[in-house]
C-alpha cells in the first residue's frame, strides 16, 4: 500500500522526468535561434547575379542599373533588356545569362527575391535620401560591391532616427514615414 | 479521439508555442518584377496620368486616370475639359469600381440548357455570334439583328451602324438610356422648333427657376452645371443671383435653392403658368411684343392666379414675390426636367418653362442651341415599344446588346423579360452580370471603357477621347474588335481594312481633322489630343437667336385620379449615387450616405413624420406601395424631405442580377409605373397616379448615417442672414475666431504651451454656401485614402470609416437643411492628442494632427475625447475581394484592426507638393497642395493652403465675416475654417 505523500512524490517525478526532455530542447531551439553560426549570405536568386563583379570588379555605377534612384520612391530595378546592351557580347554563353536570354526571349520577368524593405506602415522613399541627404548607397545596404549575394539587413527605426537626428533631417512621424 | 488531460494540454501548448516562436521569423519572400523592356513615361513608384472620359452616364466628362505601377488608383476630372473643368461627381469618382468590379465576367459565356451560364473560349464565343447572325443572314433576315445600346456616340456610333448596314439592318442601332427626355426635345421643339436639347449656360443667368429639374445630381451634364451653379449662386456684396426650385420633393437641387415651392407632382407647370400670368397681368414687362403677348395672353387666358393658388396650394403673394423677382432679372433662365417618368405633365412643364424662357432677350444668352447634347440621339421610349413589340412577334432574330439593361429600367408591367424570352439569340456585350445579361443566351464580356479606346462628344463641339489607362484585367476585348473580326468574317478584308478598333478610330479622327484643316501634321493632332483628352473648339459666344415657334398653347387641367381622396402622391427620383440603377454595384456609392436622407445600403420610401405618425409607421416599417400597375415592398423613412401627401422612393435600387454588392436591397420604383408610351412626344405615359400604403409585418432596419435630423442648437452648420453679411462685409468686421497659431494661445485660458510650426501650417477653410452635398469629395476621399468600405450590418452599428462626411442638419422648421462637411479639424489644441497613452495622435511641425497607426494601440480614448467625432475604429481588418484592392493606393498605409484612423490632410499629396518643391529649391507655392477632396469638389467648397504664407488664400479667407470654427467654445481651436451659409437672399436685388 503507498500512502498518500509517496503517491505525491511519485506523481512530481513523472512531471520532473518530462522536464529532462523539455529543458534540453528547449535549449536547443534557443541556440538554433540565437546563437547558431548562421552564415547570412543572403538570399538565393533564381539567376546567380553577383553584385560584387559587377559594382566590384567591373566598377559599374549603381545608378548604370537603379536610375531611379534620386527621382522616385524606387530605385528601380534594370529592364531586363538593359543586362543585354553588355551581355550580348560579354559571356553571352554562361549559361546563367543563357537563362536570363530565356526568360527575356519568353518575355517571362525573373522574379528577384527582395532583399531590403521595411514594414508597410514606413514609406520610405529613395529620393530624398539620395537627392538631398546625399547618403551613400552602402550606408544602408552595407558593402554591395564585396558580397556576391546581398545579405538581408533588418532595419529598426533607431537605426533611421539616429542618422536623421544626426543630419537634422525631417522626423515628424506622418511628413516622414509613417502615413 | 483520444482523451487529452490537462496536463498534457498545457505540455503540448508550452512545445507549440516553442516552435511557432521560433518558426515564425522565416516569411514568404517578396518579389520584385523588372520590366522587360522600358515603358515609355514611367517611372516606378511614380504616378503617370492618362486622359480619357468618363462613361459613368452620357455627360461624358473628361478625367485622367491615375496610373502607378500599372495600377489605376485615381481618377479625377481633366482640367482642361470643358464638361469637367477638373472636376468630377461621386460616380466618376467611383468609375474605378465598375474597372475593378468582382462580378465582372471570366469570359465568354454560354447559356446552358438548364439555364446556368458556362465558360467557353473566346473562338467558340465568337463563332457562336457568328453563326447567329449567319443563319439570319441566309433566312433574309438580316433586318431582324437588332443592336441596343446605351448611349454611344462618335467611332462606335459610326461602326456599329457600318456593321449592321452590311447586314442590311439599317435601323437596327438602338439607343436605349432609360433617362431620354423625350418630353424636354418636344418641348424644345414646340417652342424654339428645335428638336434637340441645348446646353444651358446657366453661369450666365441671372435668375434660375428649376421645374424639378435635378442639375446637380443626374439631369444632362450635372459636374458641368454643378459648377456652373457654383458660380452663378456665389454670393457677394451686390448679393446673388436667386434660384427657385419647383418639385415635389426636397432634393438635394431644391435645397440649393433660395426657395423650394413644394408642389404635388405634376402640378409644376401651374407655376410657371402663375408667373406668366403675373407679368402678362401686371404688366411687368412692357417690352414684350405685341405678337408673342397675344399668344402667350390666349395661353394663360383660362388660369386665373386665384385657381394656381387653389390647386398648388402656394400663397399668391409668395407667387408675386417670385414673380417680380424673375422680371427684376435681365437673364431669368427657367430650366424643366422634361422626363415624363418622374413627374406627370414634363411637356407642359416644359412647354410653360421655356414661355419663360422667352420672355427676356437676354435669356438667349442662356441656352445654347449651337451645341446641343447627345441625348438627342437617344431613341424615344416608342422605339423601345415598337421594338419590344417586334421581339414579342418574333421579328427580332438577333438582339445584341451592349451598356443597357432595359430588363431592370423598363417598368416591371412593360414585361421586357418576356419580350427577351421571343428572341432566339439574345447577346450581351456586357462587362459585368445585370438583369439583361441574365437573360442572355451568350455573353461576349467587352473592356470597360477605362480599358478600350474610343470617343465619345457629350454634346456637339467637345470630342472627348477614350484611351485605355491600364492594361486589361479580365479575359475581355474591346467591342470594337469584336465587331470588326465579325464583320470581317462576313463581309472580307476590303469592307472591314481595320486591324483594330484603335486603326479605325484614328482613320475617323483623321477625317476630322481634314474637316478642320489644321495647320499641324496629323500626327501631331492626333498625339496632343490624346494627351488633353480630347478635342473641342473654344465655346462660340453668338446668340443662338430663340423665338417662339408656335401660335397658340394649350396647357390642360391636371388630372386627378378616382382614388385621390385615399391615396398618395408618388414621386420616385434619380440620385447622384445611382443614376438610373447602373451604380448600384460601385460599392463606394453603395457606402455614401445619400445627400439628403444621409441613407447607405438599399432603397427607403420617404414619408413626411406626421403622416407616418398618423399612420403609426416607424423607421425601418416594411411598407408595400401599390399603385394600379404593380407594388413594391420597401422600409419607410420618415422625413421631411417630402409634403404630408406625398412618397417618394430613390431610383437604382432593387437589383436582382447586378452583382453581390447591389443585389437584394429594396427597392425599384418603376414597377408603379405603367408601360404605355405618349403618342405625342413617344415617351413614357406618366398619369398622376396615387398609390395606397400598407404596412407590414416586417422591419427592415435603415442604414443612415445621421443621429438626428437637426443640430439641437449646437451651431454646427451656420448661417447668417445677408444683411448681416453685409454689415460685416462694409464694417470691416473681424470674425470671432481662434487662429490655431501661437497667437491663439492665452496663457489665462490654455494649460498647454503653444505650438512652433515649421515653414507651413496647414488649414482648410470650407464654404459653407457653396457646398451642394452631392458627397463627391467623401468619395474621392474614400479612394485616396484606402478608406474601408464596411457594409450594411456595420453601418447600421455606426462603424462606417468615412474619414469625411457630409452632415445634414435640418433646419428647426424642418423647411431646408443645411449641409457641414465634416472631417479632421487637425486642432492647435486637439483633445484626442492629450489622452493617448501611447502618444500616437500628436500634432506634427506643420500643423497636422498626425495619427501614427503603427503605434496606436486601439484604446479609442481619442475618438471618446474627440468632439467632432471624426476618429474612425477599425473594428476588423477590413478586406476588399480581388480585385478591386489593385485599386489601393500605395502611398498609403492599409489599416489593420485595432487601429484608430482619421483625415490627413492628405499628407501623401503634401509630401508630393513639397518634394517638388525643394527639388526645384523652394518652397510650396499656395495652391500646389490639392487634398484629393479639394481637388474633386464641383462647387470648389474648400482651400486648402498654410497659415504661415500670409499672402494665402486661407490667411485672407480666415478673416472673412462669415468665419466661424465648430464648437470654438471647447477651445480646440480648429484649423478648418467654415464660411457661414448666407440666407435671406431672395429678396435682394442686385
Amino acid at each position: 500500500m503507498v500512502d498518500n505523500g509517496t503517491k505525491q512524490t511519485i506523481e512530481t517525478m513523472k512531471w520532473v522526468r518530462w522536464l529532462w526532455v523539455v529543458v534540453p530542447l528547449m535549449g536547443v531551439m534557443l541556440y538554433l535561434y540565437y546563437w547558431y553560426p548562421e552564415e547570412n549570405i543572403g538570399p538565393q536568386q533564381p539567376i546567380y547575379f553577383s553584385h560584387r563583379v559587377h559594382a566590384g570588379v567591373k566598377q559599374i555605377n549603381c545608378r548604370f542599373c537603379h536610375s531611379f534612384v534620386d527621382r522616385s520612391k524606387h530605385a528601380g530595378l534594370p529592364v531586363m533588356e538593359k543586362c543585354f546592351f553588355c551581355h550580348k557580347y560579354i559571356i553571352p554563353d554562361h549559361p546563367q545569362l543563357v537563362k536570363e536570354k530565356e526568360h527575356y526571349e519568353s518575355k517571362k520577368p525573373v522574379q528577384w527575391v527582395r532583399i531590403f524593405y521595411v514594414p508597410d506602415y514606413v514609406k520610405f522613399r529613395h529620393e530624398p535620401h539620395i537627392a538631398w541627404g546625399k547618403v551613400d548607397c552602402a550606408v544602408c545596404h552595407g558593402p554591395v560591391a564585396t558580397a556576391d549575394r546581398l545579405r538581408q539587413v533588418n532595419f529598426q527605426m533607431g537605426f533611421c532616427i539616429n542618422c536623421h537626428k544626426q543630419r537634422n533631417a525631417q522626423i515628424d512621424c506622418w511628413l516622414a514615414c509613417h502615413h | 479521439m483520444a482523451e487529452l488531460g490537462r496536463r498534457d494540454f498545457l505540455k503540448l501548448m508550452g512545445l507549440t508555442s516553442t516552435v511557432t516562436a521560433v518558426g515564425c521569423s522565416s516569411e514568404t519572400p517578396r518579389k520584385l518584377i523588372p520590366y522587360i523592356s522600358p515603358p515609355e513615361d514611367v517611372i516606378p513608384g511614380k504616378a503617370t496620368w492618362y486622359a480619357s472620359t468618363c462613361r459613368e452616364c452620357p455627360a461624358g466628362c473628361g478625367l485622367l486616370a491615375k496610373n502607378r505601377d500599372g495600377h489605376i488608383i485615381k481618377v479625377e476630372g481633366n482640367p482642361l475639359h470643358p464638361t469637367s473643368g477638373g472636376k468630377l461627381c461621386p460616380r466618376g469618382q467611383a468609375s474605378l469600381h465598375g474597372l475593378y468590379n468582382p462580378d465582372r465576367f471570366p469570359g465568354p459565356l454560354k447559356k446552358e440548357p438548364n439555364g446556368k451560364f458556362s465558360l467557353i473560349s473566346w473562338e467558340e464565343g465568337e463563332g457562336l455570334l457568328i453563326g447567329s447572325l449567319h443563319n439570319a443572314i441566309k433566312k433574309g433576315h438580316g433586318d431582324r439583328i437588332v443592336f441596343m445600346t446605351d448611349l454611344v456616340t462618335g467611332t462606335l456610333h459610326d461602326l456599329i451602324g457600318t456593321w449592321l448596314k452590311e447586314f442590311g439592318s439599317t435601323e437596327g442601332h438602338i439607343i436605349y438610356e432609360p433617362f431620354s427626355y423625350e418630353p424636354l426635345r418636344e418641348a424644345n421643339q414646340i417652342v424654339f422648333g428645335r428638336d434637340a436639347i441645348p446646353h444651358y449656360r446657366i453661369e450666365q443667368a441671372d435668375f434660375l427657376i428649376s421645374f424639378n429639374a435635378g442639375f446637380l445630381e443626374t439631369w444632362l451634364s450635372n459636374v458641368d452645371y454643378a459648377r456652373q451653379f457654383a458660380s452663378f449662386h456665389a454670393v457677394s456684396e451686390a448679393g446673388r443671383h436667386p434660384f427657385v426650385f419647383v418639385g415635389p420633393r426636397l432634393s438635394m437641387t431644391a435645397n440649393n435653392a433660395d426657395l423650394w415651392l413644394a408642389v404635388a407632382p405634376g402640378y409644376e407647370y401651374l407655376v410657371a403658368l402663375a408667373i406668366l400670368r403675373i407679368i402678362l397681368d401686371e404688366n411687368l414687362l412692357p417690352s414684350i411684343n405685341p405678337e408673342p403677348r397675344e399668344i402667350l395672353k390666349a395661353a394663360v387666358a383660362p388660369w386665373p392666379l386665384e385657381k394656381i393658388t387653389d390647386k398648388t396650394g402656394l400663397s399668391g403673394p409668395l407667387l408675386q414675390k417670385v414673380t417680380h423677382r424673375f422680371a427684376q432679372a435681365s437673364r431669368p433662365l427657367a430650366l424643366a426636367e422634361g422626363f415624363s417618368t418622374l413627374c406627370p405633365h414634363a411637356r407642359e412643364t416644359a412647354v410653360a418653362a421655356n414661355l419663360l424662357c422667352c420672355l427676356k432677350p437676354g435669356t438667349q444668352q442662356t441656352i445654347d442651341f449651337s451645341s446641343t447634347s447627345a441625348y438627342g440621339d437617344v431613341a424615344r421610349i416608342s422605339v423601345i415599344r415598337e421594338l419590344s413589340e417586334r421581339m414579342k412577334r418574333g421579328e427580332v432574330e438577333v438582339l445584341l446588346i451592349y451598356g443597357a439593361n432595359p430588363a431592370f429600367s423598363l417598368p416591371a408591367s412593360w414585361e421586357f423579360q418576356k419580350c427577351l424570352e421571343s428572341v432566339p439569340t439574345v447577346v450581351s456585350f456586357s462587362s459585368a452580370m445585370d438583369e439583361t445579361s441574365a437573360l442572355a443566351h451568350l455573353v461576349l464580356p467587352s473592356h470597360t471603357p477605362l480599358e478600350s479606346w474610343g470617343d465619345y462628344p457629350p454634346r456637339t463641339g467637345v470630342l472627348g477621347l477614350m484611351q485605355p489607362v491600364m492594361g486589361s484585367l479580365f479575359n475581355s476585348k474591346p467591342l470594337g474588335d469584336i465587331l470588326l473580326s465579325a464583320g470581317r468574317s462576313f463581309k472580307g478584308q476590303q469592307r472591314f481594312p481595320w486591324k483594330d478598333f484603335y486603326a479605325l478610330l484614328q482613320d475617323s479622327w483623321r477625317l476630322k481633322w481634314q474637316e478642320m484643316k489644321p495647320s499641324v501634321p496629323f500626327d501631331s493632332f492626333w498625339e496632343k489630343a490624346v494627351e488633353r483628352g480630347g478635342f473641342w473648339e473654344t465655346e462660340s459666344t453668338d446668340p443662338p437667336g430663340l423665338s417662339l415657334r408656335t401660335t397658340s398653347f394649350h396647357f390642360p387641367e391636371p388630372d386627378v385620379p378616382a382614388d385621390s381622396a385615399t391615396g398618395f402622391h408618388f414621386t420616385a427620383y434619380p440620385t447622384i449615387q445611382f443614376f438610373d440603377g447602373r451604380g448600384a454595384n460601385r460599392l463606394w456609392l453603395q457606402e455614401l450616405p445619400d445627400p439628403l436622407t444621409q441613407t447607405t445600403w438599399g432603397g427607403w420610401v420617404e414619408i413626411h413624420p406626421e403622416t407616418a405618425e398618423k399612420l403609426k409607421i416607424e423607421k425601418g416599417d416594411m411598407l408595400r406601395l401599390r399603385s394600379p400597375y404593380g407594388a413594391i415592398e420597401v422600409p419607410a423613412l420618415p422625413i421631411f424631405t417630402v409634403p404630408e401627401d406625398t412618397l417618394a422612393v430613390p431610383i437604382g435600387q432593387g437589383h436582382t442580377s447586378f452583382g453581390q454588392f447591389a443585389d437584394g436591397h429594396p427597392a425599384n420604383p418603376m414597377h408603379l409605373f405603367p408601360p404605355d408610351v405618349d403618342p405625342v412626344e413617344g415617351g413614357m405615359v406618366r398619369p398622376n397616379l396615387r398609390v395606397s400604403l400598407e404596412k407590414l409585418d416586417k422591419h427592415l432596419p435603415v442604414a443612415h448615417t445621421d443621429g438626428s435630423f437637426t443640430q439641437h442648437d449646437r451651431g454646427f452648420a451656420q448661417v447668417i442672414g445677408f444683411p448681416d453679411y453685409l454689415k460685416g462685409v462694409t464694417s470691416n468686421h473681424k470674425p470671432d475666431i481662434v487662429p490655431p497659431l501661437p497667437e491663439g494661445f492665452d496663457p489665462k485660458r490654455d494649460f498647454y504651451p503653444p505650438h512652433e510650426h515649421k515653414d507651413y501650417r496647414w488649414c482648410m477653410v470650407v464654404d459653407l454656401d457653396r457646398c451642394i452635398g452631392c458627397g463627391a469629395c467623401v468619395v474621392a476621399c474614400y479612394a485616396e485614402n484606402n478608406v474601408a468600405v464596411v457594409g450594411r450590418e456595420q453601418v447600421l452599428r455606426g462603424r462606417e470609416m468615412s474619414w469625411l462626411r457630409v452632415q445634414r442638419y435640418f433646419e428647426p422648421d424642418a423647411a431646408v437643411a443645411q449641409w457641414l462637411p465634416m472631417f479632421c479639424q487637425h486642432c492647435d489644441c486637439a483633445p484626442c492628442e492629450s489622452v493617448c497613452p501611447v502618444y500616437a495622435p500628436h500634432h506634427s511641425k506643420e500643423g497636422l494632427n498626425n495619427q501614427v497607426y503603427n503605434r496606436c494601440i486601439g484604446t479609442r480614448f481619442c475618438s471618446q475625447n474627440d468632439p467632432y467625432k471624426v476618429r474612425r475604429f477599425n473594428w476588423f481588418t477590413f478586406t476588399r475581394p480581388v480585385p478591386l484592392n489593385w485599386q489601393l493606393n500605395p502611398d498609403v498605409l492599409v489599416r489593420q484592426k485595432g487601429v484608430m484612423e482619421k483625415c490627413s490632410f492628405c499628407v501623401q499629396r503634401i509630401i508630393e507638393a513639397k518634394t517638388e518643391a525643394r527639388n526645384e529649391g523652394r518652397m510650396v507655392r499656395d495652391g500646389e497642395v490639392t487634398p484629393a477632396c479639394v481637388q474633386t469638389c464641383p462647387a470648389e467648397v474648400f482651400t486648402f493652403g498654410s497659415l504661415l504664407d500670409p499672402v494665402s488664400r486661407v490667411s485672407k479667407m480666415m478673416w472673412d465675416p462669415r468665419a466661424y470654427q465648430v464648437l470654438a467654445q471647447l477651445n480646440t481651436k480648429p484649423a478648418v475654417f467654415y464660411l457661414k451659409k448666407v440666407i435671406e437672399t431672395l429678396d435682394i436685388v442686385s
